[in-house]
């Protein structure tokens, strides 16, 4: 009896899947494939999807942000509209506010492959309103401005408004601080800049305040800094030769008296001659610090061990480039065998 | 004391238990399987692997709570193990606590297991931890301990099966009841509106335990807001207890 059973079950099985096997593909015939495109057509309504996807949320803007790349890629390489693209990237954002690359790569293929500036700068406001510390955002923001909108009147000092916020998040990579001061330099943008920190002032967020507050301070250590420069021109033609310290623009008669820094640092004459101040250095070493005490520990996760030097960081392409110490007499103090930085 | 020797013993029976496993290991490849959906996520993949990490450990964890939980009460009345229990000095409320605090136990161990595989996989990865991660763990941790006291109420008064898509309804559901006061403006300052907010008063919002987004893209939550939600869920989870006790208190069995 066992015997016989042994030899009908298999039998059934594989008649059982032979059926199934048969079917498929006309099953398939018949019921056309849906396109990714028909798919989202059924995309229920963001708000309503929040609340209806028990608790996963997150996961499903992961879900959705893989569909999205997916049909970016399709389109591009096919009839390059992209017509769901916004309604995608709002919705994921929607499901994950923090969703921070969604913004970013978002507003990016909104604004260079759909052409559509308005709604790259709609996401990438979203974005930065809700990750006020994330710098692609601003940056992304002022990418829009240079690239697609760069005809406009006032193109570049909108741009470099946003850049400036980029860098006042104080995670933005070098290449971007440097173009940040490049453009504020270029067109003089100390009073939009000033006033993008003011408006900041009257943010609901405590956190943007108090950023305000700091940069609105150092935006007038900066300004100092360049008057304090211009003096010592003015001492340089007058007395034949560059000063000694910046007391002497003071006993030199040309200045009544030395500013105070609002920062409660000092300002000093470097090698070069220029008028430094020790806050605004202090701050550049901050910033250059926490990103290179990332790549550090980055290093540490990947390799077991801490980097022997600093340079190891840029030969494993964890840091495009040493940055330099702002004090131009002293360089960065690592020690290999406990990975500290100061 | 009893009410500990009670939790022992269920722990021990449900450890035994293969479905327990069977579960453990679906999360298991579900959490190592996630990096397969990173490689197209542009640099995405470790917030992809700790999504789905933290989705497993949720849902696997609701699994076995509303699977075992159900069953819990009505199991021992099925086998008639309940007579031998009862006979002993011991309470009723007594024997709700214990197998209660027995499956907590034993969600205590799953979680953890399933938090380890996660936190070695993120790192061997070469993502890393941050403290809101294990917020977000403890978050799950307490909302897996009020579905299960939701579960043995429900193992008090009801079969198995039906408890279990009672508790699975209300599992979706208590997700949604944002949706109660996140009205659409026709409805604002009418008496509609303040029937629906009485409900969601009612009802747990478990979505106050999702902090998931958060864990996953590093962003920090206040420690009050931890500190509210554990007092909140702790508060329901009495309630029932409490219900469930007094359901099997005048149970016939």
């Amino acid at each position: 009896m066992i015997k016989r059973w042994l030899i009908i079950a298999p039998v059934a099985i594989a008649l059982a899947w032979v059926c199934s096997f048969t079917a498929q593909p006309r099953i398939d015939r018949i019921r056309a494939p849906q396109t990714l495109d028909e798919a989202l057509l059924y995309l229920p309504n963001e708000k309503l999807l929040t609340h209806f996807t028990a608790g996963m949320s997150s996961i499903v803007a992961d879900l959705l942000w893989l569909k999205c790349v997916q049909y970016t890629a399709l389109h591009f390489i096919s009839d390059r509209k992209f017509t769901w693209l916004n309604h995608m990237c709002q919705t994921i954002t929607r499901l994950d506010p923090y969703f921070v690359s969604v913004y970013r790569y978002g507003g990016m293929f909104l604004a260079s492959l759909d052409a559509n500036d308005d709604a790259s700068l709609r996401l990438l406001h979203a974005g930065m309103k809700r990750n006020p510390r994330a710098w692609e955002l601003p940056y992304e923001a002022a990418m829009v401005y240079l690239l697609n909108r760069r005809s406009e009147p006032g193109a570049q000092e909108t741009a470099a408004a946003y850049l400036g916020m980029a860098v006042a998040t104080g995670n933005a990579p070098r290449f971007v601080v440097e173009v940040a001061q490049g453009l504020l330099n270029k067109h003089n943008l100390v009073d939009i800049e000033k006033g993008m920190w003011e408006a900041m002032l009257k943010s609901d967020n405590e956190l943007m305040r108090d950023l305000a507050e700091r940069k609105l301070l150092e935006l007038s250590a900066r300004e100092t800094c360049r008057k304090l420069n211009e003096a010592v021109q003015v001492f340089a033609q007058r007395y034949g030769r560059m000063p000694q310290e910046i007391n002497e623009l003071v006993s030199g008669e040309i200045l009544v008296s030395l500013p105070q820094d609002p920062l409660g640092g000092q300002y000093f004459l470097d090698a070069d001659g220029v008028v430094q101040n020790t806050s605004l250095l202090d701050t550049e070493i901050e910033r250059h610090a926490v990103a290179l005490r990332r790549a550090i520990d980055e290093f540490k996760a990947g390799n077991g061990r801490w980097p022997q030097h600093l340079d190891e960081l840029v030969q494993r392409g964890l840091v495009a480039e040493m940055p330099a110490y702002p004090y131009k007499d002293r360089t960065w103090k690592y020690d290999p065998l406990t990975g500290a930085l100061e | 004391m009893r009410v500990l020797a009670v939790a022992s013993n269920t722990f021990r029976e449900a450890v035994r238990d293969k479905v327990l496993y069977v579960l453990l290991f679906f999360a298991g490849v579900t959490i190592l399987g996630s990096k397969a959906l990173g490689w197209i996520s542009i640099g995405q993949d470790i917030k992809i692997v700790k999504d789905i990490s933290l989705a497993a450990i949720t849902v696997f964890g609701v699994l076995i709570s509303i699977f075992v939980g159900t069953s819990l009460i009505y199991k021992e009345i099925d086998k008639r193990t309940l007579y031998t229990i009862l006979c002993r000095p011991l309470h009723r409320y007594e024997f709700v606590l214990g197998k209660y605090l027995g499956l907590s136990f034993l969600l205590a161990l799953v979680t953890g297991v399933m938090t380890g595989v996660a936190c070695v996989y993120v790192i061997v990865l070469g993502g890393t931890l941050d403290g809101t991660f294990f917020e977000a763990i403890l978050l799950i941790y307490v909302e897996l301990l009020l579905i299960t006291a939701f579960a043995v109420l429900l193992s008090a008064v009801t079969s198995p099966i039906l408890g279990a898509l009672i508790v699975f309804s209300l599992f979706v559901l208590c997700n949604a009841t944002n949706i109660l006061i996140d009205l659409p403006q026709q409805v604002k300052g009418t008496g509609f509106k303040q029937v629906l907010e009485t409900i969601y008063y009612l009802v747990p919002n478990l979505s106050n335990f999702d902090i998931r987004a958060e864990a996953a893209n590093g962003r920090a939550v206040p420690a009050a807001y931890i500190l509210w939600t554990i007092l909140y869920g702790a508060g329901y989870t009495v309630m029932l207890l409490v219900l469930a006790s007094l359901a099997f208190q005048d149970k016939d069995v």
